[in-house]
């Protein structure tokens, strides 16, 4: 027996004492504990206090906790009574995704019971063991302000963020997400949180090959062992053919993949998938499973793909479910039609071409660059390399699955609650009324929950056994066989003239999908199609192939392909500002675009199909660009007074997009409830960055009712109606307008039932503050409470409802600027990012706080990206950095020492109350930015991200 | 996979317990760390966390004793501890890992990518180690790292370590967080200069030659430093995911001449 003391109460544990603390404080019902690394001591998801100093619990034996006392992340204070700590994070914005929000209000809560006063370094040590990936570090300096003053005054002085929109009171107001006390004070919210006890586990065999045909699976052995209920090999599973991207359907990705697949595609897909009683009989099943393989020769880069006679990821026959070509059956010839291959089924055609490698592909442009090129003065012409990394959520996939009423229901850690649905039911072939997704909270997406990585297999799992399933990613697991971000070879030419006008742009991208076509075209296009709108230019062309090949699959991003389009054009400008002797600023502004230029480079530029081409709409780009150069002293030279370390600035334009026009959709509904309150039923999926309290937000100011009377309930495939989901900035833009057409609905309701209950006209109400409907004629008022008390009496006309469904061709664009300054060591080839300054317009912010650290968030994950993420392949196909240690993702001590973010005010006519989105443009700056501020303080182009040391000194010459 | 725990309540009940198929855990940021081999090869653990005796810190001549259950984080924290070893315990970027790992845990791991041993080595400490027959007996660091499998069984009970040198170091990692590709320390004791490094996936290296090369011409160049380390044939470096051989080299040339530059400074 373990005795210890747990937040203050006396604990014996019957429990092995090599297991981990954290298993131990599991046992005792302490579950915001949690596990982000397995065992890694990296993300700080499991940091308790142990004998009141601050350890990771997952390396601490059960029995070296003999005796002592333990505080958890629980203690603090629950949702309906925050400490000033939780309170001052929720505040400050950083209570975001929030899987590691309970741990960092410990440490924080510890760094105040040790130091009232802590400075910023002493704030910085103590969250130096503590990732987070989705708000960024700054605002937790503000936050150690608000509470600084708290304690000492009882009220905040400090200003949290700026505010918008006076005449509004919730809209761009600073607000508590309305999620952050859940979430900051470690209550039930993940997928792990609502497990039943009566659970099974499945862990899935992995493919030790990159290419392999998988000729027998014996599960004899594994079978036979007490405990396990299943294993789930391509010999005994569905045989339907599907993709994992969660997006439109039919989708622009080919349907190339079966749950499990009788040839292995990379090192670490599917083999087979083990369900037992517990983890351990799992694990221990999946060890005696023995595989027979066909070991084929792999390919890894595009150059290798693209090669002559290069081995086939991809050689069963092809299906067109629309506009097939009329060769097909000619075409199919050619490849071997092997029945382990499957087969690749395109939904219409996406210019691919398997017997090349090629899933999909794309050609277009307007003008004449040849000739434009021919009239430039100067012309530039270099390619760009872009790595494969990680989305690296804090919370690693998981699904829990299980049987109800006749129906599969699944809770899922996920951006697309629907097309999970839909994707489950073609996997099981039920109907999807059988099929009742949950989201719940999500600990960090980025992209990499907008596919469906293990939804479909552990439904699966349950739909076959019966069983209630979790299946929960490893680390590592995350690295190997989830969706990363898709390499690219950024090719880019471009023309100027000698005042700084530019000819023309020519962009050739090869993109690399690994071995499945998730997202194959969607994710590349947006490296032109996010990109190429930004310039005034009458000539432009593209050509964007994408390939299959055996490297762990790519998907989507945060930023799409934009961030690495971004990169080449950025810098490919700069180099041509450069060669034409002229200022890259003054460059940068006689060549951006501005509103009402018609964008016709959109034509070809559609997600599989004619895109619409329409003119800029409202576009703070100028303004962006203008501040942030006036912030960083634009044109003034730094010197460090260190001969080694050289000092640059480099800034560059960016673009996203907010949504789909034409193809997302988006839907709500509103009730009043009997007291006069709202619910809000949305499609939406919130998955941290304040959806849900967007969608209050703007109910709140339509029905002027106060945000507490408002209750919003999202990502619920039951209760809410069909929305395209939480992907391509869609969130704040669809489902936020579709909050306010449902609201808006329900204010028509309720006016036309208050003038049926008054007896008056409609035209005489008008909805009132707070929660009333006001007579301008009679001067008479009728509370919210008594509108909806009459109309639900029996003798009423009933319950008072309002769906709202949003659709639009419209195109609400954020811009920005980022901004960095950089100093280089030229012996050593450091890097430090001094100042990084993130400039954008994002519409009407509705939540500001949040925007601001959505936006530090982003851009420090896109440091991350331009200067040490990467996956490392060996020569076989293998990560060998697949942990987070090793991969390198940025923390607290690779923030910029200046470090700002700035939003430009812009109303947009068509986003909800003017806004647009915020977080996914600002991953699309840090590249180019720090790249061209590298040439500046050292005179290099960096042509491949990372920009690593090693790199800049083989660039400087001093490497080989 | 260990399936017995021992919480040794001092040295000797520690000592009495090793036998070759136990591993002594001490802050456990190593043995408990994800795929730790010391781990999944032992069947018992011998925790030394409430060992008594092992987590103090005593001056005495000039020379500073340390318990090798104090942690990085009580090596910064404490007065005595010379600048030198607070830097290198701080070369563990996070936090919550130092108010874990210890110096003893750190040398007895002898990471090729250690924080402390390059410090550490290049002071000339010396590592207080007591044996399962009882004998305790004082070891350089260096004379340690060079016979470790002589050592498997005994406990580093204390690290002396010299408060009046001058020691430069410098650490390069991808990130804070990530394992060095290369630490680096240079410190002028006893009348001569002493140079160590830590090499990811090489070890831990004294670099006498260098060494010798500054002494013999404190002027030397900078290109000439870094020829001789590219033309180094006892130098086992590779291509790897923490760098390429050249990059390596050139590393540590540049490195040292550095370290030797700031010496060189500190002494004027």
């Amino acid at each position: 027996m373990i005795s210890c003391t747990i937040n203050g109460k006396k604990r014996s544990f019957d429990i092995d004492p090599t297991k981990r603390l954290r298993e131990m404080l599991l046992m005792n019902g302490n579950f915001a504990v949690r596990d982000s690394d397995d065992a890694e001591g990296f993300c700080g998801s499991d940091t308790v206090l142990l004998d009141g100093t601050p350890v990771f619990s997952n390396l601490v034996l059960a029995g070296e906790a003999e005796g002592c006392e333990i505080i958890t992340p629980d203690s603090l204070g629950d949702s309906m009574h925050l400490t000033v700590v939780q309170q001052a994070l929720i505040d400050a914005g950083v209570v975001q995704s929030a899987y590691n929000a309970p741990a960092a209000a410990l440490l924080m809560t510890w760094l105040f019971s040790q130091n009232p006063d802590p400075s910023r370094e002493e704030v910085k040590d103590v969250l130096s063991g503590i990732f987070i990936r989705d708000a960024g570090y700054e605002h937790y300096y503000l936050a150690a302000e608000l509470i600084k003053e708290k304690l000492a005054t009882g009220e905040y002085k400090t200003e949290i963020a700026p505010e918008f929109r006076p005449e509004l009171k919730a809209v761009g107001k600073v607000m508590p997400k309305i999620d952050a006390p859940q979430l900051v004070s470690g209550e039930r919210a993940f997928v792990e949180d609502y497990v039943d006890d009566d659970t099974c586990y499945m862990v899935v065999l992995r493919s030790p090959y990159a290419h392999a045909y998988v000729n027998k699976v014996d599960t004899s052995k594994a079978e036979a062992l007490p405990g396990v209920i299943k294993v789930i090999t391509a010999y005994n599973c569905s045989d339907a053919t599907y993709m994992s991207a969660g997006q439109g359907n039919p989708e622009p990705s080919p349907h190339d993949r079966k749950l499990l697949n009788k040839k292995v595609r990379h090192v670490g897909d599917r083999v087979a998938a083990i369900v037992a009683e517990t983890l351990e009989e799992a694990i221990k099943a999946r060890d005696l499973i023995e595989v027979e393989y066909e070991p084929l020769e792999a390919v890894f880069t595009v150059e290798e793909a693209m090669a002559e006679g290069a081995p086939l990821v991809h050689n069963g026959k092809v299906q067109y479910n629309a506009g097939a070509p009329d060769d097909l059956d000619e075409y199919n010839s050619k490849l071997s039609g092997d029945e382990r291959e499957g087969k690749v089924v395109y939904q219409f055609p996406l210019h691919g071409d398997i017997l090349h490698n090629v899933a999909a592909a794309n050609h277009g442009g307007i003008g004449d660059v040849d000739k434009a090129f021919e009239e430039a003065d100067a012309v530039v012409e270099a390619t760009y390399q872009t790595s494969q990394i990680q989305h690296t959520p804090l919370e690693t996939h998981i699904c829990f699955s299980k049987l109800e009423n006749g129906r599969l229901i699944i809770y899922a850690s996920t951006q697309v609650p629907y097309h999970v649905r839909r994707i489950v039911s073609w996997v099981t072939g039920l109907s999807e009324n059988k099929i009742h997704v949950i989201k719940t909270r999500v600990g960090g997406g980025y992209g990499s929950k907008q596919d469906i990585l293990v939804e479909d297999l552990t439904a699966y799992a349950t739909f076959v056994t019966g069983r209630p399933v979790l299946y929960h990613n490893t680390r590592e697991e995350e690295f190997i066989a989830n969706s990363t971000r898709h390499p690219m070879r950024v090719h880019v030419k471009m023309g100027g003239k000698k005042d700084g006008s530019i000819t023309g742009i020519y962009m050739k991208v090869d993109a690399n999908t690994g071995p499945y076509g998730n997202h194959a075209l969607t994710v590349p296009m947006n490296s032109c199609s996010k990109t190429l709108p930004l310039f005034k230019c009458d000539n432009m062309k593209y050509d964007l192939t994408i390939y299959y090949t055996n490297t762990p699959p790519a998907g989507a991003y945060q930023g799409y392909g934009t961030p690495k389009g971004t990169y080449g054009l950025m810098m490919a400008m700069c180099e041509l500002a450069d060669k034409l002797g002229i200022d890259y600023k003054d460059m940068v502004l006689k060549n951006h675009v501005e509103e009402g230029y018609m964008l016709e480079i959109l034509k070809g530029l559609g997600e599989g199909r004619e895109g619409n081409v329409v003119p800029v709409g409202s576009c703070g780009l100028r303004e962006a660009v203008e501040k942030g150069c006036e912030m960083i002293e634009w044109g003034k030279r730094e010197e460090s007074g260190d001969p080694d370390w050289k000092i640059g600035k480099g800034f560059a334009m960016i673009m996203q997009g907010s949504g789909l026009p034409g193809l997302d959709h988006a839907n709500a509904v509103a009730k009043l409830e009997m007291d006069g309150s709202i619910i809000v039923l949305s499609g939406a999926a919130d998955i941290g960055t304040g959806l849900d309290t967007i969608i209050a937000k703007v109910t709140s100011d339509i029905l002027c009712i106060p945000v507490d009377k408002i209750t919003v309930i999202s990502g619920d495939t039951d209760s809410g109606a069909f929305d395209t989901g939480s992907y391509a900035s869609s969130g704040t833009f669809f489902s936020g307008n579709a909050a306010v057409v449902a609201a808006t609905n329900l204010k028509n309701k309720i006016l036309d039932e208050a003038a049926y209950q008054l007896g008056e006209e409609l035209d005489d109400m008008e909805i009132t503050w707070p929660g009333e409907v006001h007579s301008k004629k009679t001067g008479k008022v009728l509370s919210f409470y008594e509108i909806i008390h009459t109309s639900t009496s029996g003798t009423g006309r009933g319950h008072l409802i309002a769906p709202g469904s949003f659709t639009t061709a419209a195109s609400s664009v954020p811009y920005g600027a980022h901004f960095a300054q950089v100093a280089v060591n030229v012996k050593t080839g450091e890097v430090k990012v001094q100042k990084f300054y993130a400039v954008q317009d994002a519409g009407t912010p509705i939540n500001p706080e949040a925007a601001l650290c959505q936006m530090y968030g982003a851009s420090l994950k896109s440091i991350g990206h331009t200067l040490y993420e990467d996956m490392i392949l060996d020569k076989d196909g293998r990560c060998v950095n697949a942990n987070m240690t090793d991969y390198g993702v940025p923390m607290i001590s690779e923030q910029p020492d200046d470090f700002k973010a700035v939003l430009i005010d812009v109303n947009d006519p068509d986003g909800p109350f003017g806004a647009k989105s915020i977080s996914e443009i600002a991953c699309n700056g840090a590249a180019p930015a720090i790249g061209n501020a590298i040439h500046d303080a050292c005179g290099v182009w960096m042509r491949s991200w990372p920009m690593t040391p090693e790199k800049i000194l083989r660039e400087l010459g001093k490497i080989k | 996979m260990a399936t017995q725990l021992l919480m040794a309540k001092d040295p000797a009940e520690a000592i009495g317990s090793k036998t070759a198929s136990a591993a002594f855990i001490a802050g456990g940021t190593e043995v408990n760390r994800l795929g730790s081999d010391i781990a999944a090869k032992a069947d018992t653990l011998i925790s030394l966390k409430k060992c008594s005796g092992l987590a103090d810190i005593r001056k005495e001549d000039g020379c500073l004793t340390i318990g090798s259950m104090c942690t990085f984080q009580q090596l910064i924290e404490s007065d005595d501890v010379p600048a030198y070893l607070k830097e290198a315990a701080h070369f563990m970027a996070s936090r919550t890992k130092r108010n874990m790992a210890t110096i003893g845990g750190n040398i007895a791991a002898a990471r090729s990518d250690s924080y402390l041993i390059p410090a550490l080595h290049a002071a000339g400490a010396v590592l207080n180690i007591c044996c399962k027959e009882g004998e305790c007996a004082s070891v350089a660091i260096a004379d340690y790292l060079d016979e470790q499998d002589k050592y498997t069984d005994a406990l580093i009970v204390s690290v002396s370590v010299p408060t009046d040198i001058v020691l430069v170091s410098k650490r390069y990692a991808n990130t804070a967080q990530s394992h060095a590709v290369l630490t680096a320390s240079a410190a002028l004791r006893d009348g001569g200069l002493h140079m160590a490094g830590a090499v990811k996936n090489v070890g831990i290296l004294h670099f006498c030659d260098l060494e010798k090369a500054f002494m013999d011409d404190p002027d030397i160049s900078e290109d000439a430093i870094v020829k001789m380390v590219r033309e180094c044939t006892g130098l086992h470096t590779s291509d790897d995911m923490f760098g390429s051989d050249d990059y390596k080299r050139y590393l540590i040339g540049v490195t040292v001449y550095d370290l030797h530059r700031q010496l060189r400074g500190k002494e004027v």
